[in-house]
């Protein structure tokens, strides 16, 4: 039997023409079989359906992408994940789009989950474990990405440029909270007591 | 922002998911976990342990795949993930990183592992204070997984509070006795980082009844068989009955001291036939290897339950716990060389 990670890379690489061509609701099995010339019964042997394939695309991806011990922060994270969807953006642009069970983005909000959860971990009162606030940024991050590797900020802007972006926003949102925060608790304490 | 955290959180996170597409569907997880690893080896030696398990693998009829199945089935995930990530990547890859660093500013050889033999009512053994400052020590120079061949009957979970306390390590706790009461596996529960192994050489129904309470209650075990010689085919069926019994993933070979069996061949070829549902281990040699590949050197810290140093061999010299680990290791352990020179 070939080596198996041939294999699987054989047809990833089927899938991945496949999907720049056409809708992936378009593509079968037996179309991405057909491609690379591996039948049906070794495709099964490694992946359940067509969607585990594109999970373990940018899963493998990914982990050959990331190097743990070079990040000094979580943001060279973020940038180089963005980096790797940049390279690949045709293919993940298709990927980003697939619906319904097992999707693509439910892989991908399953697997940043629990990393935004920890870089919440220091910043929201430890009391509040409320699932609502990983949602709310993994939502947030992912449809930005969808709309950049889209184009659709109507400027160019590779992983670097767009990662300072959301950096930017983030962090002079987060400063003019706390400002208005603080600007708040002043007036309160100059009130005088008992006044509306 | 503690990078150390973060990638601990990013491994964990691998993990689980990995865990998760265990259950789903064991099969085609094992073999990508494989494959994932031979993708990413880092030499030759590495590319060949996962090519033959690859290969292995392809057999649809391997018991490793029961293996796989009897793991998922018999253990709780959450302790399979603690445990193996404080084994995996606290043990082989960010303290083998600290221990290769040390080893090479400091000239001498750190253990990848401390084996520890402990007597609870030895007179002169070492002390559960003196324990807690060798594990202390032994993060801090980058080691983090203990194993401690418990003998004679211990009933006091002293023991285990002490290891639960240590969440980045990983403990294998071998129960010479094969005996667990009620209370221990109580504690052994909420003890996650923690392996326990259980005689299977022993006409003594015991350790089978202690393997049966730990699968209902899902704590992580393994099984062993201590030898002197080679084992002729009669006893060796007897043990492996056991350890079919048992659903035991795992199978340590101890080698007792002075003892002339051949158990690294022997855990060798039965991982290479794979024809029962569990790993075959040599507890001395397979460390030795370990430590060859994480930490550059085969040299092993073994210390008996009354302060001797067993290995490597001092001459029956005792272990001083009152010194720093450092400086002690600098005494006992040989001078490290670079790999290569």
């Amino acid at each position: 039997m070939a080596d198996s990670n041939a294999t699987k890379n054989a047809l990833a690489a089927s899938m991945k023409k496949l999907m720049i061509r056409r809708p992936f609701e378009k593509i079968s099995v037996s179309d991405i079989c057909n491609d690379c010339g591996i039948n049906r019964k070794s495709f099964y042997y490694h992946f359940r359906d067509k969607y585990d394939l594109v999970n373990w695309i940018f899963y493998t991806g990914f982990v050959g992408e990331v190097d743990l011990f070079s990040y000094k922060t979580g943001w060279d994270l973020v940038e180089d994940i963005c980096t790797y969807f940049y390279r690949e953006k045709e293919f993940y642009r298709a990927a980003l789009r697939i619906e319904g069970q097992n999707s693509f983005r439910d892989y991908l909000i399953e697997v940043a989950t629990p990393v935004v959860e920890f870089f919440l971990k220091d910043v929201i009162p430890e009391n509040e474990s409320d699932s609502v606030f990983a949602t709310f940024i993994t939502d947030g991050f992912l449809t930005a990405l969808i709309r950049w590797l889209s184009g659709g900020y109507h400027q160019e802007m590779d992983a670097s440029q767009f990662v300072a972006k959301m950096k930017q926003i983030i962090v002079t949102l987060g400063d003019n909270l706390h400002q208005e925060a603080w600007r708040n608790t002043q007036s309160e304490k100059r009130r005088p007591e008992g006044s509306i | 922002m503690n990078t150390y955290l973060m990638k601990k959180a990013m491994i964990e996170t691998a993990v689980t998911r990995g865990i998760h597409e265990m259950e789903e569907d064991p099969e085609r997880s094992v073999r990508r976990l494989i494959d994932l690893g031979r993708q990413f080896s880092k030499n030759r030696f590495q590319d060949q342990i996962f090519s033959v398990m690859q290969k292995s693998l392809t057999n649809e009829n391997s018991a490793y795949y029961d293996m796989v199945h009897n793991l998922m089935k018999n253990s709780d995930h959450a302790a399979m993930k603690e445990f193996g990530v404080n084994f995996g990547y606290m043990g082989w890859t960010y303290g083998a990183a600290r221990i290769r660093e040390t080893e090479k500013k400091e000239g001498v050889c750190i253990p990848w592992c401390i084996m520890l033999r402990y007597d609870p009512a030895g007179r002169n053994g070492y002390s559960m204070e003196q324990l807690a400052h060798l594990f202390e020590q032994g993060q801090d120079l980058g080691i983090y997984v203990y194993f401690i061949r418990e003998r004679g009957t211990g009933d006091s979970y002293e023991l285990l509070e002490l290891l639960e306390r240590y969440k980045d390590c990983a403990f294998v706790w071998v129960k010479e006795d094969g005996r667990l009461t009620a209370a221990q596996i109580q504690v052994l529960r909420a003890c996650r980082n923690t392996l326990v192994m259980l005689p299977a050489d022993t006409e003594n129904t015991e350790p089978l009844l202690t393997a049966a309470l730990l699968r209902e209650q899902k704590i992580l075990f393994a099984m062993y068989a201590s030898y002197d010689l080679d084992p002729d085919e009669e006893r060796r069926r007897k043990i492996v009955e056991n350890v079919l019994t048992s659903e035991s993933s795992l199978f340590f070979l101890v080698a007792q001291d002075g003892a002339k069996a051949n158990l690294r061949q022997l855990a060798y070829d039965s991982r290479l036939r794979q024809n029962y549902p569990f790993v075959e281990v040599d507890y001395y040699g397979d460390a030795e290897a370990i430590g060859k590949i994480v930490a550059e050197h085969q040299s092993l810290l073994e210390i008996d339950s009354d302060g001797t140093i067993l290995r490597p061999a001092c001459g029956g010299t005792g272990f001083d716990f009152g010194i720093p680990l450092m400086e002690e290791l600098r005494n006992i352990m040989p001078a490290w060389k670079a790999a290569g020179r």
